[in-house]
């Protein structure tokens, strides 16, 4: 990131230096047009949100399997060759592949009832995505959307949805805010591939910045902020000659943007603030790095954010995809997994912000009980696991019970429905709540027939 | 990805005629909107029959909804809206006028071309996008005024090449990629949204930054890069005023309206005059800097406006 923005984006204000002012208002462009938009930074000083609360969404990308992480099967030929393992609860039991967050289950209620209808990488992910299944006239808004616009704040100096480095090609549309439109729709930040180990040319640096934050180097920021006037004072007549959706939303789009590019807060992509033991306790990897970034932003009053775990370079199986050799893989990739969300807890715990964030695991389905002739799991929505942790929510119990062989639910099978039902009561939102939907009737945020599971709420 | 799974599910059972509801014991069989069954000649595609009723001139249905898809695609709404709802609960705002153009539809053969030219030919499709008094009706189903529509990535993209002047030629070996690495792939994937009617598109945050500070409008607005922008500051005889006009056309396809040509001209002038003179340096070189950038600026505006980017 140029130096020019960090230091010098307060500045950016008093950076329309008083010459500028006069020559503008010479060519009668400046007067009241440059109220709008630059006016606005000033709030930024003022604001400070009081303390909501927030979730972070980790999303693991083609189904993680259930038996070798959170419903361990030690008697049984489906448990495979991982060990169970203590945790810090006693009585809990998981699985060796997560040791630090073993240290952390008072935080962390696994529920191991989820029962789903959907095994198809595509269907499964906008169903749990939205915790709707795919289908009619109606476009399901991603649950990141759905939360950020219950949570956050218009007009705040950061998106209200943050998604990094999400890999979308199983679904788009489960990625994105549907009908709530594009004012919903995340802030996405690196590209969803494959987490390198070790990840020594740190691209994940990079990957990790918001795209066209600064403008090019060659337009100086008095430039910028010229054409940045002129712009709104040239939309000005048209705004009021075509009022509409489209048109405003360019506006507010545009007035986002620039609130967001001379805000201090940008500041929270600045990884390099961080004390490097930190940055090693998260994993010097895109994930870790992501989680960490999720830290900041949460830190910094973003509702929900949202880090992918796409898979980790060297393993045969795409993300959590492990058709073959799943026990080779589960540890590559649990490798990466365990110490950055340990260390997300712990981090947010010690800086007081875990008891109002909500920490989401989960996946598209789980991953069959019994292991193919290739020692992998293959696609299993029948049983299987997600994780809620932190905030809202009472750690240190499991949730559900599958049978021995791990092939059916004991009771209380969880939906999609009651799962995203639940994440609503842990951050206080009504899941029945309505938005307005594309079809000209109202939606409401969880299907009306979800039963959030009330015992693990806090 | 599991393998090439997915490809084989894609075959199709000619003699299949009933369906298992997935997780019940439910069989279904067969069977038209209307209720009939179909006859379906042995080892012959279900789909291909169909698809031959669906099309056919005495399918209540199909003359209606493409009808209305096609004066959805014109005017931003549906007669029934959204186009893909057909229901009881939401009946279409002009009846009659639908009708009409699903009997002229199946009377001419299911012939598009004829149905958009008896749309395009029509005075509500005329109809001025500015608001005025006589037609400032807030639903925009009573099509009083065109509705101000947001374009789609593919047609905000070609609009910013046709105005800066680049081409990106297609490449038959890209064909049904997932996602090219090209600039053009890029920028579509960061525009499209398949999920609003055009009357409710809206900008994210994302896409307002790429055409802010993004390479393509950047490119396009660069002194050393842009070939309309070269174009118009090289152009021998062009004064100011005549420059901005000429940016007007190329984003705009209109003239500036007085007050606005004064403004931008305005702005080069003093961009052009204000430093120079402060440092006291006449020097030509210098000034015709000043001005281009000042010229680029303009660009920079008008392609960043709404009256840009918005279908109107």
């Amino acid at each position: 990131m140029p130096a020019e923005f960090n230091a010098e984006s307060l500045m950016g204000r008093s950076s329309v230096s008083r010459r500028d002012w006069m020559r503008m208002a010479a060519a009668g462009i400046a007067g009241s047009s440059m109220s709008g938009w630059l006016e606005s930074l000033a709030a930024d000083t003022v604001a400070h949100e009081s303390r909501r609360r927030s979730v972070i969404l980790l999303w693991m990308t083609g189904g993680p399997t259930q038996i070798d992480t959170f419903d361990v099967k030690p008697d049984h030929v489906n448990g495979g060759p991982l060990k169970p393992i203590s945790t810090s609860v006693p009585g809990m039991q998981i699985c060796e592949t997560l040791p630090k967050l073993s240290q952390m289950m008072e935080h962390v209620v696994p529920v191991r009832s989820m029962s789903t209808k959907e095994g198809d990488h595509s269907r499964g992910t906008y169903h749990l995505r939205t915790g709707y299944l795919p289908q009619g006239p109606v476009h399901y808004p991603t649950l990141g959307s759905v939360l950020s616009n219950e949570l956050g704040v218009e007009d705040s100096r950061l998106p209200n949805f943050v998604s990094i480095s999400p890999f979308r090609n199983f679904n788009p549309a489960a990625y994105g805010p549907g009908f709530l439109g594009p004012r919903s729709s995340p802030l996405v930040v690196g590209e969803g591939g494959r987490v390198n180990i070790p990840d020594t040319n740190a691209s994940y640096e990079q990957s990790l910045q918001v795209r066209n934050l600064n403008q090019a180097d060659d337009v100086t920021l008095s430039q910028a902020d010229r054409r940045l006037a002129m712009l709104n004072d040239f939309d000005s007549g048209f705004r009021k000659s075509h009022p509409g959706t489209p048109t405003a939303s360019h506006e507010s789009a545009y007035a986002q943007a620039v609130r967001m590019m001379r805000s201090r807060a940008v500041k929270a992509f600045d990884l390099d603030q961080e004390d490097d033991t930190l940055r090693e306790a998260y994993g010097k990897n895109q994930f870790g790095q992501g989680c960490l970034l999720a830290r900041r932003l949460i830190e910094r009053g973003v509702p929900f954010v949202e880090v992918s775990l796409n898979g980790v370079q060297g393993s045969q199986s795409f993300g959590w995809d492990t058709h073959s050799d799943n026990f080779e893989a589960i540890k590559t990739l649990t490798s990466v997994l365990d110490p950055a969300w340990a260390t997300l807890l712990d981090d947010l715990n010690l800086r007081g912000l875990l008891d109002s964030t909500l920490v989401v695991w989960m996946g598209e389905f789980g991953r069959t009980p019994r292991i193919n002739g290739r020692s992998g799991r293959d696609h299993w929505a029948e049983s299987w696991t997600t994780v809620l942790s932190g905030g809202g929510v009472k750690g240190g119990q499991f949730f559900g019970e599958t049978t021995p062989d791990g092939m059916k639910v004991k009771d209380r099978p969880v939906s999609a429905a009651d799962l995203l039902a639940t994440i609503c009561h842990a951050v206080g939102v009504d899941p029945m709540g309505q938005n307005m939907s594309n079809v000209g009737r109202p939606i409401r945020i969880a299907d009306p027939e979800a039963k959030p599971i009330m015992e693990i709420l806090a | 990805m599991g393998g090439n799974g997915f490809l084989s599910q894609l075959k199709e059972l000619f003699s299949r005629r009933t369906l298992t509801v997935p997780g019940t014991d439910e069989v279904v069989k067969a069977t038209y909107l209307t209720g009939e069954s179909p006859q379906i000649p042995t080892g012959t595609s279900a789909r291909m029959t169909l698809a031959d009723w669906m099309t056919s001139k005495d399918n209540p249905y199909f003359a209606r909804t493409a009808a209305n898809r096609v004066w959805g695609h014109f005017f931003g709404v549906g007669i029934v809206d959204p186009v893909d709802d057909f229901s009881e609960l939401n009946p279409p705002s002009h009846p009659e006028l639908l009708d009409l153009l699903a009997a002229e539809l199946a009377e001419h053969d299911f012939d598009m071309k004829f149905l958009v030219r008896a749309i395009t030919a029509s005075r509500t499709y005329q109809l001025t996008s500015s608001v005025r008094s006589e037609n400032d009706d807030t639903d925009p189903r009573l099509f009083s005024r065109m509705s101000v529509k947001g374009m789609t990535a593919e047609q905000l993209y070609a609009s910013i090449a046709q105005a800066v002047g680049t081409h990106e030629t297609f490449d038959e070996s890209q064909r049904g990629r997932f996602r090219g690495a090209t600039t053009r792939a890029r920028f579509i994937d960061e525009f499209s949204d398949s999920n609003s009617a055009p009357t409710d598109r809206q900008t994210s945050v994302l896409q307002a930054l790429s055409l802010m500070n993004g390479e393509l409008i950047n490119d396009a607005t660069g002194l050393q890069s842009s070939r309309t922008l070269a174009g118009i500051l090289d152009y021998p005889g062009f004064d100011n005023s005549r420059r901005i006009e000429a940016l007007f056309l190329a984003t705009l396809n209109r003239r500036p309206r007085p007050e606005e040509l004064e403004n931008f001209v305005a702005y080069v002038d003093s961009q052009t005059a204000s430093e120079v003179s402060d440092a006291q340096d006449s020097d030509e070189k210098l000034r015709t800097e000043k001005r281009n950038k000042a010229v680029s600026d303009v660009f920079w505006t008008l392609l960043n406006s709404s009256e840009f980017s918005l279908n109107h």
